[in-house]
């Protein structure tokens, strides 16, 4: 059975590599990693990932305008993306169902078990 | 030279000032010209009054009127300073000569065959000195000219008293007083225009004055010169009729005069009481706003630092809690105690969440939802969710609420934050048990009683009726003194042993200023605290 290909892009490098390693371990996840903002659309096209989770504050470029060039990008445009980030509480987003503006938002720090309810979550809609 | 031009009112002296200077330039030509020609409206027509002003008199009238006019402001080119000090100087020398002519026995030809009187002589003399000493002030602030002015002033109020109360001509100083009254109109109308014409400067500055001081001043300047002339005359008319002698008129004019002044002091205090309470309202008004202001960019400058450090927080704790996952499901060597550590791990990595979260609650700018709510409602709620741990602490739960109390505007939710806060204050303020009594009830007079920092549009055209309060008490320990003034401030706690965050107060402050609402929290006299709470009732939500 092909195994889920996730995208990971946040500039936490520490993170990156737990999260990588704690998908990877539930066996049915591919995980592939992007530090840098700017690289993450190449990064998407190369991997074509079964969901992004993705970071919004990045010191190169807005994860809103990495969101932003996926959707634009005929082969991506259908890709779900997940925000993964500091700056909302879980308190903000969970009355509103974990999302903003209609997009999936996980607060961190996330718990593996929240990480993939979430992914899952959003694979079936898509 | 200093200019309180700030905080006097001076537009209407200085006009006053350069009318009168024209009026008096305008007076001598008709005088001078009226006698010269021998024109009929002057020697017998409505103007004959001016034709007592002998004819060196107008002319010497009329280089004054120049000499003030050219300078009625106080910065002039030198040209124009340089002929206004002409004048001036022969006004100056026209009034020292005739003077030294009557000294002196002799004849100087000032004025040809009709020498002026001595008394417009003195009077001329002193105008000159004034006019040449217009803009000079000593380092002290005085100015000669005032005291030139104060003076002629003394002489020619002698003189018209002399007219008010038919005296006859006499000597005082060695001087004849005798004056036409036409000539000490024209002398006490430069005086008053030299006066005002420099109306930020020396004595003027405190008459022209918009403070206590200056309003006193122009009560009581004009009283004191007049009361006393009035007096003066009605004495006499009533002795010269014969109603009643010197000894018990004298009686009653004293009488009168104290009343009178009595009065006016009376009347001048009332209002300078009215001006202080207003003043001192205004000033705590002062004072509660920029408390109010530096306590608003405190917590602007905390709540940036806040965010920022929250923010930055984060990131480490989602890499930890990831790494704690990871472990507990890979690191098992055998070890017995790890899943004890990592349980604790994960539970100080939610406890840090927890402050950071409630840092982010404080710096957010978070939308009300708005909603009519049941203010008793919400508090049953809210102990509904604390029923446990008050129980658990045997905290007994005394409710005194209005059965019916108005809907108010509100986010339940936010609501329910506050009180719950509260609550487990409460609770922490008990730890051996005791009561929690909870009361609710209306008060009118919102504007009065509230003056909230944190306005919002949507509600501003709302109409508040009155307030809902909420006043919750614990029988506890109470808040320590030092503490108490900066309870609302961010971190500052009792409980910092026991894991407090110091956040609760300041996240239930800023719930409250965003319903326009207030809360205040005191020590009880009895012990324990009393938290008061009182939110806006909309006349909208009627």
């Amino acid at each position: 059975m092909a195994k889920i290909k996730i995208l990971v892009v946040d500039d936490e490098e520490a993170l990156t590599r737990m999260l990588k390693l704690n998908l990877e371990a539930m066996g049915s996840y591919e995980v592939c990693i992007e530090n840098r903002g700017t690289h993450a659309l190449e990064a998407a096209r190369n991997f074509k990932p079964d969901l992004i989770l993705l970071d919004i504050v990045m010191p190169d470029l807005e994860g809103s305008e990495v969101a932003q060039q996926v959707k634009e990008e005929p082969q991506l445009k259908n890709t779900p993306i997940v925000f993964l980030t500091a700056t909302v509480t879980n308190e903000e987003i969970s009355p509103m169902g974990g999302r903003v503006g209609g997009q999936p938002f996980l607060a961190k720090p996330v718990t593996v078990q929240a990480l993939i309810d979430c992914i899952e979550r959003n694979l079936k809609k898509s | 030279m200093t200019s309180r031009s700030g905080l006097s009112t001076t537009t209407p002296f200085r006009s006053f000032s350069v009318l009168a200077s024209l009026a008096a330039i305008g007076l001598g030509i008709m005088a001078l010209v009226g006698n010269l020609l021998g024109l009929g409206i002057v020697t017998r027509g409505s103007l004959s009054f001016l034709s007592s002003v002998e004819n060196t008199a107008s002319a010497t009238f009329i280089l004054a009127g120049i000499s003030l006019w050219l300078r009625r402001k106080e910065e002039v080119e030198e040209p124009r300073r340089k002929i206004a000090q002409l004048c001036a100087s022969l006004v100056f020398c026209v009034g020292l000569f005739t003077l030294v002519e009557y000294s002196f026995g002799w004849d100087l030809m000032i004025g040809g065959a009709i020498r002026i009187s001595s008394t417009t002589a003195l009077n001329f003399f002193i105008l000159g000195l004034a006019l040449l000493f217009l803009d000079v002030e000593t380092r002290r602030g005085h100015r000669p000219t005032e005291f030139f002015i104060l003076t002629a002033f003394l002489v020619c109020l002698l003189a018209f008293l002399g007219y008010a109360y038919e005296v006859k001509p006499f000597f005082l100083f060695g001087f004849y007083l005798h004056e036409a009254l036409p000539t000490g109109f024209l002398f006490l109308l430069f005086y008053l225009a030299i006066f005002l014409s420099r109306p930020n400067r020396g004595l003027m500055a405190i008459l022209t004055s918009r403070s206590m001081v200056g309003f006193l001043a122009r009560r009581l300047v004009p009283g004191v010169i007049g009361i006393p002339i009035l007096l003066g005359w009605l004495k006499l008319q009533s002795h010269r009729a014969g109603l009643y002698d010197t000894e018990l008129g004298l009686s009653l004019i004293l009488m009168l005069n104290v009343v009178i002044f009595i009065g006016l002091v009376w009347w001048s205090a009332e209002i300078l009481h009215q001006m202080e309470m207003e003043r001192r309202r205004t000033e705590d008004e002062l004072k509660k706003t920029q408390a109010e202001l530096v306590q608003a960019e405190k917590s602007t400058l905390v709540n940036q630092l806040a965010a920022g450090v929250a923010h930055e927080v984060k990131n480490p704790l989602a890499i930890l809690l990831q790494g704690v996952d990871y472990l507990a499901k890979h690191g098992g060597n055998g070890d017995p105690n790890l899943p004890t550590v990592l349980t604790d791990m994960a539970e100080a990595v939610k406890r840090a969440d927890n402050l950071t979260e409630g840092l982010l609650d404080l710096t957010r700018p978070t939308q009300l939802i708005l909603g009519p709510e049941d203010l008793n409602d919400i508090i049953e709620s809210s102990l509904w969710l604390v029923k446990n741990e008050l129980d658990r602490h045997h905290i007994q739960i005394i409710k005194s609420l209005k059965s019916d109390f108005p809907r108010i505007s509100v986010d339940r939710g936010k609501v329910v934050q506050v009180f719950i806060n509260l609550f487990m204050n409460a609770r922490d303020a008990m730890p051996q048990g005791g009561q929690l009594t909870i009361k609710t009830y209306a008060k009118r007079s919102f504007a009065e009683e509230s003056t909230p920092m944190i306005r919002r549009k949507n509600m501003t055209s709302d109409l508040a009726e009155g307030l809902a309060v909420v006043e919750i008490e614990d029988s506890g320990h109470g808040i320590p003194n030092e503490i108490l003034p900066r309870i609302f401030d961010p971190f500052v706690t009792t409980k910092r042993a026991r894991g407090g965050t110091g956040l609760g107060l300041s996240i239930v402050k800023n719930i409250m200023e965003m319903h326009r609402g207030q809360i205040e929290i005191k020590n009880k006299k009895e012990g324990g605290v009393r938290a008061s709470l009182t939110f806006p009732i909309l006349l909208s939500l009627k």
